[in-house]
């Protein structure tokens, strides 16, 4: 008896490294990779009995890729994830979900024509003896778990009738029915206002508390992990840079933590702006998604845009493009007020956008490189409507000679280019239209290093040599920083602050981003 | 200009021009229509016989002429269901008035008219009201049916006397060829040159490549889609004439299952029912095969039975075809 206890603790000792008491999830070591990409690096993550773990990181940073891991939803390279002192030998998404492992994402993954009660017992209805669905016993299942929880949402509404953040109790009610004992909630904040907040962080209170529930919280926002968690992670480049109690760190350190790298990439000399002013927009506001937003850029200015996602930032460039609609605020290009409620108006004055996704909204994929150059503006190719081969042949040579596009030839299909080319067809196009205010949208997402460097060189250029103006959207700090004149921190759908781009650091700019 | 082997993705096609890939398409969609062509005098001496070439050339004509539109239509990645239907109201508009004494320059232009309205109808509806092109245009072929039984009070409409005036339209030769061969011919070298030559052409294709990206390159979107409909329109009521022309009667019915023979033309022809790929040249070889098909099914006694049988089959084919080439392209 003594020694099969004995062996028991030694086995424990075995599995954890930490002397906390009753952890509930280990993830040792785990490693991810991705063609190209190594998302998480070596990393290894605790979650105590009840306890509420949070995690923060930049976009890009792991955080996902670590829940997928959890969820089953990917399978590491590497490492093992322990669940109740019991390596899980074959992770699947089945077996995660049978050891109560719950992940609630931000995009809910609900049936929104059912009923609350049939989602949360989607999958898994009772029957009645005839084989159809025992109809009041789910109703009656529904009702005893809201009520549990304390939770005032009616089983027989619909879900396209109710609330976000009713939404989320549904989803925390599903987990909890399924007997969930770690319930992962992938950045809940940001779908949801402060009251539905507040009522959130009770629920979360009371289940880790009297039901011995854990939470994994993921955010963006430093204030939360300091009203709701116990311990906070910190990841940064698929690796955890710090993991603590909550109570011995502080915003300061965690800003740190979360930007913490050198520059490293090289930038082009900057050139200082002319003092006319380009483009002023004012009092910019499209309802509860951009509030109130003003700045002005000069001509041969490269005004940065950052923010976490979903502050707004692409948001503001399509919404000055005419991609989206407004619905108050004012436009002025050099001085004149310009009402742009398309792209072609834009495109008419002299805005071009380049979006964020190439794929899905910039590029024509199956077209050929030509094509996509002078989509935009084939007046100047033709005449009278008539398309002159060899004049739209030369034009588009050039832009391939100058800026350099590695391309078997120019009728080549956009789809088989690289990243960086693929990027450079999409300046292409704005240049070829004319363009002067250059709206570019993470210019650099999915490009080699050495295309990069030659986007960045080009801006430069554009704006020291023709005085164009760039707005220029991106959440990579560096680029931010070593490109830009100005910078504009976003948060929420509001300008949070313009700084000097010379000078800044990362952890000014991610000091304002967050919310604290 | 320097190229390396690590700029060209392992597996794609991108040594290959895209006019030389749809040139390469295209002779093989030829190498069908030789085929066929071989089996039919194989099958038939009597195939080449010049009434029967002339017979074969007609078909194509008629319902190539409607085709054309609808690779207008769906280059856009839309769909137009109801060019059977607008067939049938300009048919028997058409006839009354022809028989009421209007002049036929002026019934012309009203019937033309007729499918410029309707094209119009159906942009509205997908433009302004966003509908999908395919419920959009289902609920105007319905409608449309409905309108012509109505105006027609389901009966045939005679020309009566102006029946022969008429009848160059659909009936006529022109240096020994039938004068609805030399429309189709027209019709097919404007859209060719238009699709290929042209701003609006070009915006066509972009418009059903990505339509979002094209609205953000500032291409006027919804112009281009109301164009499209408008040209399937007024394509079909062309189609209406010819018919009534040759048939010297104006009938209710007419051009009922015509959208289907359209679009199996067109998709046969090798255009992406995605959208963005595809064009004229391979419609009016679609519409070759899919009459020379029938052709040889007809020399062969097959009942006509039996031909809707292998001529689904054909679609499906074609189609099959397609969807596969796009996966493997993504």
């Amino acid at each position: 008896m003594t020694k099969a206890l004995f062996s028991l603790q030694r086995e424990n000792d075995f599995s954890k490294q930490t002397a906390a008491p009753a952890l509930v999830l280990e993830m040792r070591r785990i490693h991810k990779r991705f063609p190209g990409v190594n998302a998480l690096k070596d990393v290894s993550f605790t979650v105590s009995h009840g306890g509420v773990h949070g995690v923060i990181g930049e976009n890009g940073a792991g955080k996902s890729t670590l829940m997928r891991v959890l969820s089953g939803a990917y399978i590491a390279d590497e490492g093992e994830v322990v669940v109740d002192g019991k390596v899980v030998p074959s992770p699947t998404p089945d077996a995660m979900l049978r050891l109560g492992i719950a992940v609630i994402y931000q995009e809910l993954a609900q049936a929104p024509h059912l009923t609350v009660a049939e989602n949360i017992f989607l999958g898994r209805l009772t029957k009645t003896k005839l084989g159809t669905v025992d109809w009041p016993g789910v109703r009656e299942g529904a009702r005893e778990v809201l009520g549990r929880l304390g939770f005032d949402v009616s089983p027989e509404a619909r879900i396209d009738q109710i609330s976000v953040a009713q939404r989320q109790m549904v989803e925390i009610a599903k987990a909890i029915a399924r007997d969930a004992r770690i319930i992962v909630l992938d950045e809940p904040s940001a779908v949801l206002g402060d009251s539905e907040l507040a009522h959130l962080f009770n629920i979360i209170r009371r289940l880790s508390r009297e039901h011995g529930v854990s939470f994994i919280y993921i955010t963006h926002r430093l204030k939360e992990l300091f009203e709701i968690c116990d311990d906070v992670t910190v990841m940064r480049d698929g690796e955890v840079v710090a993991s603590t109690p909550i109570d011995s760190t502080n915003t300061g350190e965690l800003i740190r933590h979360m930007v913490g790298r050198e520059l490293k990439d090289v930038f082009p000399k900057r050139v200082e702006p002319r003092s006319e002013i380009r483009l002023r927009v004012s009092n910019l506001t499209r309802d509860g998604i951009l509030d109130n937003i003003s700045f002005d850029v000069r001509r041969g200015e490269i005004l940065g845009v950052c923010g976490l996602a979903g502050s707004g930032r692409t948001e503001v460039l399509r919404a000055i493009a005419g991609a989206d609609r407004i619905d108050a605020g004012s436009v002025e290009v050099d001085g004149k007020a310009v009402s742009i409620d398309t792209p072609q108006k834009g495109l008419a004055v002299g805005i071009g956008l380049l979006p964020e996704d190439r794929k899905t909204e910039g590029l024509f994929l199956d077209q050929s490189v030509g094509f996509n150059i002078t989509v935009s503006k084939l007046g100047l190719v033709s005449w009278r409507g008539l398309i002159r081969p060899s004049s739209e042949n030369s034009v588009v040579s050039r832009f391939i000679r100058q800026m350099r596009i590695k391309t078997p030839a120019a009728g080549t299909k956009v789809r088989t280019l690289s990243g960086g080319n693929q990027q450079k067809c999409g300046i292409a196009r704005q240049l070829h239209a004319g363009n002067e205010i250059l709206l570019v949208d993470e210019p650099t997402r999915g490009v080699d290093v050495a295309a990069k460097r030659e986007i960045y060189d080009l801006l430069v250029e554009l704006t020291a040599t023709r005085g164009s103006s760039v707005v220029m959207v991106s959440s990579e700090l560096p680029e931010i920083l070593g490109l830009c004149h100005r910078i504009l921190v976003m948060r929420q759908g509001c300008v949070a602050a313009i700084l000097e781009g010379p000078g800044a650091t990362e952890e000014q700019i991610m000091s304002h981003a967050v919310w604290h | 200009m320097e190229i390396t082997a690590r700029d060209v993705a392992p597996g794609s096609v991108a040594g290959i021009s895209r006019r030389m890939r749809s040139w390469a398409q295209g002779i093989g969609l030829l190498w069908v229509l030789l085929i066929l062509c071989g089996v039919a005098i194989y099958l038939s001496p009597s195939f080449l016989q010049t009434g029967n070439l002339l017979n074969v050339g007609r078909q194509v004509a008629l319902f190539g002429i409607v085709s054309v539109g609808m690779t207008f239509v769906i280059l856009t990645r839309g769909i137009d269901l109801s060019v059977g239907s607008i067939v049938g109201v300009t048919s028997v508009s058409a006839a009354m008035m022809l028989a009421a004494g209007v002049s036929i320059p002026i019934v012309v232009l009203a019937a033309l008219a007729i499918g410029v309205l309707f094209g119009i109808f159906n942009g509205v509806g997908v433009v302004v009201l966003g509908m999908p092109p395919f419920i959009m245009t289902l609920g105007t072929l319905v409608m449309g049916r409905g309108i012509a039984m109505t105006i027609a009070d389901g009966q045939p409409k005679s020309l009566g006397s102006a029946a022969d005036g008429f009848h160059f339209l659909g009936g006529g030769f022109l240096l020994g060829i039938p004068v609805p061969i030399w429309i189709f011919v027209a019709i097919v070298a404007v859209a060719y040159f238009v699709l290929r030559h042209t701003a609006f052409g070009r915006q066509v294709y972009a418009v059903g490549s990505n339509g979002e990206a094209a609205r953000l390159a500032g291409i006027n979107v919804p112009r281009v889609l109301m164009s499209v409909y408008v040209i399937s329109g007024l394509l079909s009521s062309l189609t209406a004439l010819i018919f009534v022309s040759r048939l010297t009667v104006g009938e209710p019915t007419a051009g009922t299952n015509l959208e289907l023979e359209a679009i199996s033309i067109v998709v046969i022809g090798g255009t992406s029912l995605f959208g963005g790929e595809g064009g004229v040249v391979g419609t009016v070889i679609g519409a070759a095969i899919i009459a020379l098909m029938a052709n040889i099914l007809n020399l062969l006694g097959i009942s006509p039975f039996t031909q809707q049988i292998v001529k689904g089959a054909i679609i499906l084919a074609a189609v099959g075809f397609e969807v596969m080439r796009h996966r493997k392209g993504r």
